[in-house]
């Protein structure tokens, strides 16, 4: 493990490498600062700028972006009051009301020291965790890929939310049928090409990124149904940045807790995140012993009005999400988000296939990716948060302007890649498709992990059956295959049979 | 009809068609095994038709209403994607992108239009000059003759 550390550092700190990563921790943030522009966008756009850069670079530079993005999240919602992903709602709830109070610039250093502590305590869990985990997955055959990508399917869906898993599913599923599109990988056959022979090699990864999320993002802003369409913003008052020892002493233990928690909720495919910081802010907020509604003795605010506690624990656990969640893609190459299926989506266009090999072939990428966060969230530290007031005039930038540019940065970005004009045409398409569904309620995360694992279904599955002499029997034969799709059928079949005790439940006394 | 009833006829129709199209695929050589080209298409397209079916049986809770919608600028803002599509190699990258920017400004409300054409400016000849000079990616700035 030190050698693989070492390895790491020498990577990730050499000169180029530590300047992409300045460059996608600045971009990320500027990006992510974006109302409505959260982390998956802010990849998707920097995708055409990592696939000129060779691996380990583009690999550390998409990770500071996602890092970035994430901080630049907290940012909006703590100066307008505008999260720009669902994970930084928890943040802007107490983030918000400090920015009222005229202390900006406090609540931005205690995100950003908490966020720092998530991203370290996380990647010191990741260091440990993914080494033993990357030697265990190597047992792991093609039959048992095959049902680790069903279950992880079947998790994100499962953890879509009330109401939320059937769309969730068709959404996967619609994922999986633009997989489809382009020649068979094992027979050679072209499938739904419709006589296109740009269709050949089917509908490439970036252009379905930038389509569904950086394009399908401006549209709606243009459409106006994010709200801050043409609104130009006044600048808050910052206030001094200086935190006292007992503001420390009291914010020391939330984060802790929530650093672990929002770590193993990111290992949960599917969780992520956003489910991280609200449960950590839930938690905080009942250990909380100041139900009053007002200020007490030592000025400490109440969660809801500017507690320092409720600011730090969704930002700790946030950022600690996002490091557990490069556990399953870095040693399973199974992505637990939509942000990690892009990530996966770029380690594959760079001929990298993540998994328990990753740590064999390519212990360069696996240690530079683990060196790269912690070195990442010192740079967000001391350097984003002295920029952060220059930073932050992004916001108040008339949106009139920005839109544009974020469609003129989607569309170039997908034609630098190929020089092709088809491609701008079927991103525009899909970029409608995907404002329709967003207007019509139905998730795009989803779409993005089954497009991504859908190929690799069919893959191992082939694989599988081929190992098998076509047979399907490896599905009750082999042990772990067997419980893997248990697994998946439990996940899947769970809130059916929750929602079936609920009714029975509530029928007597109807 | 509910929002989400919408979203599941549409789906269910992309779905039938999928489907329909799937059993065009032929299953060269594959006859002896037992999955071919074909086989995850079709059971792709079964499965989002049924799911798309019990979404639209049923019941979902209402979503917030949408609010006042400016299709009129989403539509010229297309048309402008649309416009560029076409005219990106035709009239070069920078004219083509001046023309985008400048357009897509205005129709977002910009009616300044001495920013309105410096930014436009400004911003494609800068990108130009960054991809070409700095990265190294051949982009024809003018219209080739």
């Amino acid at each position: 493990m030190l050698e693989g550390l070492a390895t790491g550092f020498t990577t990730a700190l050499s000169l180029q490498n530590l300047a992409f990563l300045l460059t996608g921790c600045v971009a990320g943030t500027f990006i992510g600062m974006l109302p409505g522009l959260g982390p998956m966008t802010a990849i998707a756009l920097m995708i055409p700028i990592a696939a000129s850069l060779d691996p380990v670079a583009g690999i550390i530079m998409m990770a500071a972006v996602y890092y970035g993005a994430i901080f630049g999240g907290s940012t909006s919602a703590i100066l307008i009051n505008a999260p720009g992903v669902a994970s930084t709602v928890p943040t802007a709830l107490d983030g918000y009301p400090l920015a009222q109070q005229g202390q900006a610039a406090k609540a931005l250093r205690v995100a950003a020291l908490a966020s720092f502590s998530g991203g370290i305590i996380a990647a010191l869990f990741l260091l440990l965790a993914a080494p033993t985990l990357a030697k265990v997955s190597l047992a792991f055959q093609s039959s048992d890929y095959f049902a680790l990508m069903i279950l992880g399917l079947v998790c994100v869906a499962a953890f879509a939310g009330p109401g939320g898993m059937l769309k969730a599913l068709l959404m996967t599923v619609i994922g999986m049928m633009l997989a489809t599109v382009g020649t068979d990988q094992t027979q050679g056959i072209p499938r739904f090409t419709l006589g296109s022979v740009d269709l050949i090699d089917g509908i490439s990864f970036l252009l379905l990124v930038m389509a569904t999320f950086a394009l399908a993002e401006a549209l709606l802003n243009i459409l106006g149904k994010t709200g801050a369409s043409g609104r130009t913003l006044n600048p808050v008052v910052m206030g001094g940045d200086r935190l006292s020892k007992s503001e420390v002493r009291d914010i020391s233990p939330p984060v802790v807790r929530s650093s672990v928690l929002g770590f193993f909720v990111g290992l949960l495919p599917g969780a992520g995140a956003t489910i991280a910081s609200f449960l950590a802010y839930g938690t905080e907020q009942r250990l909380d012993r100041k139900p009053l509604p007002d200020k007490d003795k030592q000025g400490r605010q109440p969660f809801g009005q500017g507690s320092l506690k409720g600011l730090a624990a969704p930002e700790a656990a946030n950022n600690a999400a996002a490091t557990g969640s490069f556990v399953p893609l870095l040693t399973l190459g199974l992505p637990g988000s939509g942000t990690t299926a892009i990530m996966l989506g770029a380690l594959i266009a760079y001929g990298i296939q993540p998994g328990p090999m990753l740590y064999v072939s390519s212990p360069e990428v696996f240690w530079s990716v683990i060196v790269s966060m912690w070195v990442g969230n010192i740079v967000l530290l001391f350097l984003n948060l002295p920029l952060i007031p220059y930073i932050a005039k992004i916001l108040y930038l008339p949106r009139q302007l920005l839109m544009p540019l974020v469609l003129f940065f989607s569309l170039v970005g997908v034609y630098l890649v190929s020089f092709n004009t088809f491609d701008l045409f079927l991103m525009i398409l899909l970029g409608l498709a995907a404002v329709a569904m967003r207007l019509l309620d139905y998730p795009m995360a989803p779409m993005i992990l089954g497009f991504i694992l859908g190929g690799l279904i069919e893959e191992n599955l082939n694989r599988a059956l081929l190992i098998h002499d076509n047979s399907w029997a490896f599905i009750w034969e082999r042990p772990l295959t067997l419980t893997i799709l248990m697994l998946a059928l439990l996940v899947l079949l769970a809130p059916l049979v929750s929602g079936l005790v609920r009714r029975k439940h509530q029928t007597p006394a109807d | 009809m509910q929002r989400h009833r919408v979203g599941a006829t549409i789906i269910f129709i992309f779905c039938a068609v999928y489907g329909w199209m799937a059993f065009d695929i032929p299953a060269i050589g594959a006859q002896d095994q037992p999955i071919n080209a074909a086989t995850l298409p079709k059971f792709l397209a079964l499965l989002g038709c049924t799911l798309a079916l019990k979404l639209f049986f049923s019941r979902q809770p209402e979503p917030d209403p949408l609010g006042r919608l400016n299709w009129k600028r989403l539509l010229y803002a297309v048309a402008c994607m649309l416009i560029y599509a076409v005219i990106i190699r035709r009239a070069g990258f920078i004219p083509a992108t001046t023309f985008f920017l400048a357009a897509t400004f205005w129709v977002m409300g910009e009616r300044r239009i001495w920013r309105i054409i410096a930014v436009a400016t400004l911003v494609s000849g800068i990108f130009w000059l960054l991809m070409t000079q700095l990265l190294g990616v051949y982009l024809p700035p003018w219209p080739e003759v």
